[in-house]
């Protein structure tokens, strides 16, 4: 008998895994929507924001299926996961520094813009940073559901101020020398009769 | 090194330990002559990444090409790759350029070193094999720099160097005058002081080389004296030698602009101990299903970044008792579609996430670890690869409960079509119940 019971409930869990399992049938029809920079010829958002600063761009998110199309919008950190760059699901980063609006509504065939708001805050250090805009479909209820996000890149370039002057400062005080060597020649010329 | 060899020497004694008690015998004492023993190898591996500037360069990384046999190019994430086997902190701890999510380096692998460590950690290893590297794009023809069969030398201190043969081909220099092909015979391209060696993990060190406050007079314009964090130069005999256009890759020319990340970045080097496993081959990229692929239903407008799905509910179908008396259930994700017409398509990765299973009124769950896939190409498409098979597990944080990689298009794709077999199991002692979860699937372009 000892050994019976457990048997039991195992094949009790076998129906119930079953019953878990098995889906509900196909809900959609097939749904597909796609992203691209608001500049047509860029293959990701790319924005260069000093510290302090900020910026405004686009993603622009077209329904390219037969159905209305309902999509969340968020904003995220990315990572380097085991296969390259993916969405981090964070904010801690400068995924913080993107402003998204909640939603887009789209019918079949619109193409609607996702305004991003990107403000870098004061004392970012120089370098690269990447970010994400990200556009999930809203689940259907029921059974094992497979939740779609198709993201786009931000990648926010913080260039270094102080080196960017001091490379450029001698080729401004040159210019400046220039112009007043110019300025000093021509108005003795002009004081010529 | 001196690690290295130690760990490998004290395991070594507890396996002869070991074997002495099993034949029955009494636990004699080991020969003191063994502390003093070298480890001699003949599989030592030496990784580089050159310096933070070959990861940026002027005109984009650095080009690494024609490895021999033996030699490896590790594509990081700054040219498009993932490799994961060098990484390296940024600035200022290397001279890596810093960016948010840190890129990973490109760099070298030469393996099969053959050589010694002894007890003290002095090291004497020499690989054989080639690779070329050129900073500059292809139309730009500038001298390619072949670097040939390193020999690393170590004191018990950590100091010492690492030698190339070191030739550059002909080609024209900035100015598109001549540069004539020379040799540079062998020459210390990277020289270490005492310290800088680090045991990083089992049988592996990290070499830190000099730069900080070396001088060298280079034949152009002599170098400039700063008192930044980093200035310094490679060693000034392998600078001087060099073609003048490539001096400049290697010294702080400049007290601004890219001067940090001039210094070499760190050398892995691993001996492996004697009583090491033999590392697992590769797994292989999974085979395409003989199913035809149907083609997507609709063309995607260029410039953008598209997807398409089938359906969104999965199917595992009725679970089964396996072999060993686990419930197992399996299923087909279906096939998702990436198209990407953007200019220079600029690469894209699918990954997956499983929430927690739970009953509908949260009475019952367990965690997402118990879920795998092997993701699939449909059809195999150059650039693009499928994310490794996961397992089902029972660590927490393993199986899908942890973002895993579906698809990998690198720069170029076009487009990739991809599937993966789900596969369950079903955790002993589960309640009855009704079980919900969500997979999450990002495309991320």
């Amino acid at each position: 008998m000892a050994r019976t019971a457990p048997r039991r409930r195992r094949a009790v869990v076998l129906l119930a895994t079953a019953g878990v399992l098995l889906a509900s049938p196909a809900a959609a029809e097939d749904a597909t929507w796609s992203v691209r920079p608001l500049e047509a010829d860029a293959p990701v958002v790319a924005l260069t924001v000093h510290p302090g600063d900020e910026r405004r761009d686009a993603v622009v998110v077209t329904n390219e299926g037969d159905e209305p199309l309902t999509l969340a919008v968020t904003a995220s950190d990315t990572r380097e996961g085991d296969g390259g760059l993916e969405v981090a699901d964070t904010r801690s980063g400068p995924g913080a520094w993107l402003v998204v609006p909640d939603r887009l509504d789209l019918a079949p065939g619109e193409e609607g813009d996702v305004p991003v708001h990107v403000a870098v805050p004061e004392g970012t250090e120089p370098g690269e940073y990447v970010a994400a805009v990200v556009t999930s479909l809203a689940e259907r209820g029921g059974g094992v559901t497979v939740e779609r996000r198709l993201a786009l890149r931000v990648v926010v370039t913080v260039p270094d101020t102080v080196s960017a002057w001091r490379s450029v400062g001698p080729l401004v005080v040159a210019a400046a020398a220039v112009v007043l060597v110019v300025a000093a020649v021509t108005r003795g010329r002009a004081r010529r009769p | 090194m001196g690690g290295a060899a130690v760990g490998a020497l004290s395991r070594r004694v507890r396996t002869a330990a070991a074997l002495l008690t099993a034949a029955g015998l009494a636990l004699a004492a080991l020969p003191a002559a063994a502390d003093e023993a070298t480890t001699t190898t003949d599989d030592a591996t030496l990784t580089w990444g050159i310096s933070g500037y070959a990861q940026q360069g002027i005109f984009g990384p650095w080009r690494l090409t024609n490895p021999s046999a033996g030699v490896e190019i590790l594509t990081g994430s700054v040219s498009g790759g993932s490799q994961t086997q060098y990484r390296v902190d940024p600035v200022p701890a290397t001279s890596m350029p810093r960016s948010n999510p840190q890129k990973t380096p490109n760099a070298v692998r030469f393996s099969g070193g053959t050589g010694t460590v002894d007890a003290s950690g002095a090291t004497q290893l020499a690989w054989t094999g080639s690779y070329k590297v050129n900073a500059y794009p292809a139309e730009l023809n500038a001298p390619d720099e072949v670097y040939s069969d390193p020999v690393l030398t170590l004191r018990a201190d950590g100091s010492g160097n690492l030698t190339f043969h070191v030739a550059v081909s002909a080609g024209v220099d900035l100015q598109g005058r001549p540069s004539p092909a020379r040799s540079l015979g062998r020459v210390a391209v990277l020289t270490f002081s005492a310290g800088s060696r680090a045991a990083t993990a089992t049988d592996t060190v990290r070499l830190t080389p000099d730069f900080q406050g070396v001088r060298v007079t280079p034949a152009g314009a002599p170098q400039e004296t700063c008192t930044g964090n980093v200035w310094g130069s490679w060693p000034p005999e392998f600078v001087t030698a060099m073609p003048d256009s490539l001096q400049t890759h290697f010294y702080s020319t400049s007290c601004g602009g890219l001067q940090d990340n001039k210094p070499a970045l760190p050398v892995d080097v691993v001996v492996p101990s004697a009583d090491d496993e033999p590392s697992p081959t590769p797994t292989a990229t999974a085979e395409p299903t003989a199913t035809p692929a149907p083609t997507p239903t609709s063309s995607p407008k260029p410039g953008t970044l598209t997807w398409s799905f089938e359906d969104d509910a999965v199917s595992l179908g009725t679970a089964a008792v396996g072999a060993d008396g686990s419930f197992t259930a399996t299923g087909t994700l279906p096939a998702v579609t990436v198209t990407d017409t953007r200019r220079g398509s600029p690469g894209f990765t699918v990954a997956g996430r499983a929430r927690p299973f739970a009953t509908a009124d949260g009475s019952a769950s367990f965690g997402a670890q118990h879920l795998g896939w092997r993701p699939l190409l449909v059809e195999q498409v150059r650039g693009a690869r499928a994310g490794k098979e996961i397992a089902p597990t029972t660590a927490a944080g393993g199986g899908l409960a942890t973002s895993r990689a579906l698809v990998v298009g690198t720069a170029g794709t076009a487009s990739a079509r991809v599937t993966a077999e789900l596969s369950l199991r079903v955790p002993e002692g589960a309640a009855p119940g009704r079980y919900e979860t969500v997979l999450t699937l990002t495309a991320l372009g």
